[in-house]
């Protein structure tokens, strides 16, 4: 099993999570997924100026 | 002859070393049930069985199994998946496996092969999409080759698994995907190792090109044609030890020089060919030799960006125009 499922799962064996919460959290992340996977596709493509921004602080 | 694409190259060069001899293995990851990510090995764990090894997703644990395997007999072939995953473990190929012959005085040999995915284009972003020949041209004891096209790579990789030392096979994911063919003789046959190849003869500047940027030369070069500028298309083919001879002889012909570098333009292969040349051969020189590299920044993932980071045609046809000018 991916390491994400058998996580969630010993955590709510060991007792700290509850199926309710760990659900709770996945609609969250996911709802945070989509909303960058939206913004991005909204988004114009950056200027070919931009590939030499970012390398240092 | 028959034609085939250079995803089938990789496959029937690995599949016929290993028919050829017992001692080859195959190990990496996911090398079994997709013969690798890109499909370059599929078919061979059906036929080869237990040499055909899949390993954990530890390069370190790989390199050290390829280094031990090859000093006690076997000649192992890794896979490496991508380009920058090398320096995980970077110290087991500069210690282990390039240094140890050296420093037995001759006494151990480590006939290993590492094949490695390289080269931008696909939108694979920074860390998978690196061309890291001068990294690995740093190495002594490190033979490395980077095929540009299928018959090159087959006739390569056969050497390079034959060959009683590390050779560092790079092949460019875009030359993985493309449709492009070559005519295979139907018989067995090997390139020799360190030996650079014309790929176009001409007259007025000569281009050194490496790996897929070949074929941005060759587009180039007809594109120049039509202007009246004969360009001489030289693929190294081997990067260590690289064929000073071959690019020599092409610059005394033609007296300039650029060259075609899919990498950060600082301390890249374009770096070490023009300091070679400027060493060895500066009085044939006509003009300052030209360099046609990626900017020094990491590979942008945005398809524009990366656009705009991958030397281009366009950019050759600008550099050798001013040259021959």
């Amino acid at each position: 099993m991916d390491p994400i499922p058998r996580f969630r799962k010993k955590l709510i064996e060991m007792g700290p999570l509850t199926d309710a919460a760990a659900d709770e959290i996945h609609r969250e992340a996911a709802a945070e997924v989509a909303e960058a996977v939206r913004f991005a596709s909204e988004s114009p493509y950056p200027a070919p100026e931009e590939v030499l921004t970012d390398v240092y602080a | 002859m028959r034609e085939i694409t250079y995803l089938k190259a990789i496959n029937e060069a690995v599949d016929e070393e290993m028919a050829r001899d017992p001692a080859v293995i195959l190990m990496g990851q996911d090398v079994r049930k997709w013969g690798a990510p890109l499909g370059e090995f599929k078919g061979l764990y059906e036929k080869y069985g237990e040499r055909v090894l899949d390993t954990g997703i530890s390069e370190t644990a790989m390199l050290g199994a390829t280094a031990g395997s090859a000093a006690t007999g076997m000649r192992p072939i890794v896979h490496i998946m991508f380009g920058e995953f090398l320096g995980v473990c970077l110290s087991d190929i500069r210690c282990a496996l390039t240094k140890t012959r050296y420093m037995t005085g001759g006494k151990t040999r480590f006939p290993a092969t590492i094949m490695t995915y390289t080269g931008a284009g696909r939108s694979a972003a920074g860390e998978h999409s690196a061309c890291p020949y001068s990294l690995m041209m740093a190495t002594p004891g490190l033979k490395i080759v980077v095929p540009a096209t299928p018959y090159d790579a087959k006739g390569l990789i056969k050497s390079a698994i034959r060959e009683d030392n590390p050779v560092q096979v790079f092949y460019h994911v875009g030359l993985i995907f493309s449709k492009m063919t070559s005519e295979i003789p139907d018989e067995d046959f090997t390139l020799p190792i360190g030996k650079a190849d014309i790929k176009r003869e001409g007259s007025d500047v000569t281009v050194v090109a490496i790996g897929l940027m070949v074929h941005r030369a060759l587009a180039a070069a007809d594109r120049l044609q039509e202007k009246g500028i004969s360009i001489e298309v030289v693929d190294p083919r081997t990067l260590a030890p690289l064929d000073r001879q071959t690019i020599i002889a092409s610059v005394k012909k033609t007296g300039k020089l650029t060259i075609m570098d899919e990498e950060p333009k600082t301390q890249s292969a374009s770096s070490e060919i023009a300091a070679m040349v400027a060493e060895e051969a500066f009085d044939c020189l006509k003009a300052p030799i030209k360099r046609i590299c990626a900017p020094d920044t990491p590979i942008p993932f945005s398809p524009a960006l990366e656009r705009a980071w991958m030397p281009e045609e366009e950019d050759l046809i600008e550099a050798v125009s001013e040259l021959a000018g």
